[in-house]
């Protein structure tokens, strides 16, 4: 099969999934609650919450509702924000571009700092560089982001200054922010490359790189980093969709940044449901393409997989 | 165990290596000595879990650390001194002094780089060669393990190929390295029977062009009558007999390579299938004195408690025997 036939072939799987995951969306907006009672104050009159009824379309039949709102999906049209009062789209616009820069940053620095830190604690497992690495990776993961967070404001913007506390405008106010997100995947990344490096080196094809008097840096590089890079890339990207599917929110928060999962939990806090499902369905995509992408970069890098 | 007149290209010498497990410590080779002339071909043969592999790792210090480490001996390969130089320089020692031959041809290549590359890595560190010139010696290595087509199997990765190829591949990397000594481990053992005989054919073929000299192998008696000059018998981590091959079927020392041949002999004569009674020992908890005792029948109580030691059974250098009581024709 060829590469552009498996990618159109995926690009059809994902407009499936996306299909799914709108009904999904629908149905669990009518199972949540009738949205009138949400918007309308408690002493609304009949006549009031007729005609929102009848603005909002839930008068119409179940099926009819359902076409309706995959038709409007399908155009972009996710309808108007009651928080914000404008069109979701536009809102989401204005906040998703630049959390997903940020969690691309993010995503860059872990895999710079996990694949090395990875590869010296596998070079010699036990050793002591083993341990701090696998300390330092667990804490990565343990520690709450945005005490990281916190901590990196205080040193860096506080103490030091170098860098702003909050806010967003230059590409200085997206340094801390990712720094603190990007722990978490550091630490998950670097277990993986630790554990998959380890299987590289002693596995046969190492003996005989080494028979042949191949150095153990050629052998890190030229054979074992390769046949590392499918499960750490499933890793990376796994980490992305987590990030951008809420899990930075407090760190934007925290820095007062303007972005996506900022975004989210104050749709929750507003019980703004349209704009919730327009958040639910661009992660959704988001999630999709992702994994989409890392199956086409494994091709690259294991000659097995082909499409 | 000084073979006479010649020097020989490499001599290992009361090699011993062991595994420190939980349980204990497994000494999974154990005082071997033997040597290797300039082009003679040397059968190290044994049933699995005699040492034989380890013999072969230690030599070429891939012993991993933990669990495994050599305890003790020293390996000569050509005036060097195997075990005392630093680790950067083994890099010589391994390809160029001595190139192994793995017996899982199946995954001893590396799944993510074609053949051709990895056969051009081997020239390359080995043969001092770069860009073109390596490259199309890396196709010419193809040719001579008869791969035909091989400017086109360059590019073939080794999911490509059937576990035949990837073994004459395997015998291609090996050579690239332009090898002093050859070590071949059970390279047939993983392939069925046709293409057993037609990997042994190449790699007979292959000693007469370039006049290698080999450490072979293997558990298979078949493939020793038909490779080996001589023969080295290992039992429970120990060498326990070195002879010369024909002396294997004429004159065999050491009881249990008598027991070996009688079960042999027994089937191509058409007699009783003679056995080996009980099982080969537990590493973790081996019989004290002479391994092979509690299954020997001519054991004496001396056997129990001593471990024998090396007998120059001819008094010329060439039939070695470990045994209280070694088994001579005329007796």
């Amino acid at each position: 099969m060829g590469m552009g036939k498996y990618i159109a072939q995926r690009l059809l799987f994902t407009l499936f999934v996306v299909l799914g995951i709108s009904i999904l969306i629908f149905f669990i907006t009518h199972i949540v609650g009738n949205p009138v009672d949400i918007m309308l104050p408690l002493q609304a009159t009949d006549v009031e919450r007729e005609a929102l009824t009848k603005a909002l379309g839930l008068d119409k039949p179940m099926m009819e509702q359902l076409w309706i709102f995959l038709r409007d999906f399908s155009r972009g049209d996710f309808g108007i924000s009651w928080w914000q009062n404008r069109p979701c789209m536009e809102v989401i616009m204005d906040r998703l571009p630049i959390s997903m820069w940020l969690i691309l940053l993010a995503s860059m620095i872990s895999v710079v700092c996990a694949i090395p830190l990875g590869i010296l604690a596998a070079y010699r497992p036990g050793s002591i560089l083993d341990r701090v690495v696998t300390i330092f990776s667990t804490a990565g993961i343990c520690f709450p982001p945005f005490w990281i967070g916190l901590m990196l404001m205080l040193i860096f913007a506080v103490k030091l200054g170098w860098l702003p506390t909050s806010g967003m405008g230059t590409w200085k106010h997206l340094v801390l922010p990712a720094v603190s997100i990007s722990f978490r995947p550091m630490g998950h990344l670097a277990q993986i490359v630790r554990f998959e490096m380890i299987q590289q080196l002693n596995a046969l094809y190492a003996v005989t790189a080494r028979a042949k008097g191949v150095t153990e840096m050629t052998l890190l590089f030229k054979h074992a980093l390769k046949n590392i890079m499918t499960a750490s890339l499933t890793m990376i990207g796994n980490d992305y969709c987590k990030q951008l599917g809420g899990l930075s929110a407090a760190v934007e928060v925290v820095f007062g940044f303007a972005g996506f999962g900022h975004l989210i939990s104050e749709t929750i806090e507003n019980m703004d449901f349209p704009l919730l499902q327009a958040e639910v369905f661009f992660v959704a995509i988001i999630v999709c393409l992702i994994n989409l992408l890392t199956d086409i970069l494994y091709a690259a890098f294991d000659p097995r997989i082909r499409y | 165990m000084e073979e006479t007149k010649q020097k020989p290209i490499l001599s290992v010498k009361n090699l011993g290596t062991s595994f420190f497990l939980r349980e204990g410590e497994v000494k999974a080779v154990d005082d071997v000595s033997f040597s290797l002339n300039k082009g003679e071909c040397l059968a190290l043969v044994g049933e699995s879990g005699s040492g034989k592999t380890v013999t072969a790792l230690s030599i070429l210090r891939l012993i991993v650390w933990p669990p495994g480490k050599i305890v003790s001996g020293e390996v000569n390969l050509d005036g060097v001194d195997v075990f005392s130089l630093p680790m950067k320089e083994m890099r010589n020692v391994r390809g160029k002094g001595i190139a192994m031959i793995l017996q899982e041809p199946m995954s001893s290549l590396n799944p993510s780089q074609t053949i051709g590359r990895q056969i051009q890595e081997a020239v390359e560190i080995n043969q001092g060669l770069k860009g073109e010139a390596a490259k199309k010696a890396a196709i010419d290595m193809l040719g001579v393990v008869r791969i035909p087509s091989p400017e086109k199997r360059y590019y073939n990765y080794p999911h490509e190929l059937s576990g035949g190829m990837k073994q004459r591949i395997m015998i291609a990397i090996a050579l690239a390295c332009r090898p002093k000594v050859l070590i071949a481990d059970e390279p047939t053992c993983s392939l069925d029977v046709t293409i057993q005989a037609q990997i042994l054919r190449l790699m007979q073929q292959l000693r007469k062009e370039i006049e290698t000299t080999i450490l072979f192998i293997t558990s298979d008696l078949g493939i020793v009558a038909e490779m080996a000059d001589r023969v080295a018998m290992m039992y429970a981590g120990q060498l326990i007999e070195i002879l010369d091959v024909y002396k294997l079927w004429d004159a065999p020392a050491h009881p249990y390579t008598k027991g070996i041949m009688g079960s042999i002999m027994a089937m191509k004569e058409g007699g009783r299938l003679s056995i080996i009674e009980g099982d080969p020992p537990n590493l973790l908890h081996l019989p004290s004195g002479c391994h092979f005792h509690p299954r020997c029948q001519y054991c004496q109580d001396i056997c129990k408690t001593q471990v024998p030691a090396y007998t120059d059974l001819d008094g010329d250098g060439k039939h070695w025997v470990r045994c209280h009581f070694p088994l001579r024709k005329d007796k």
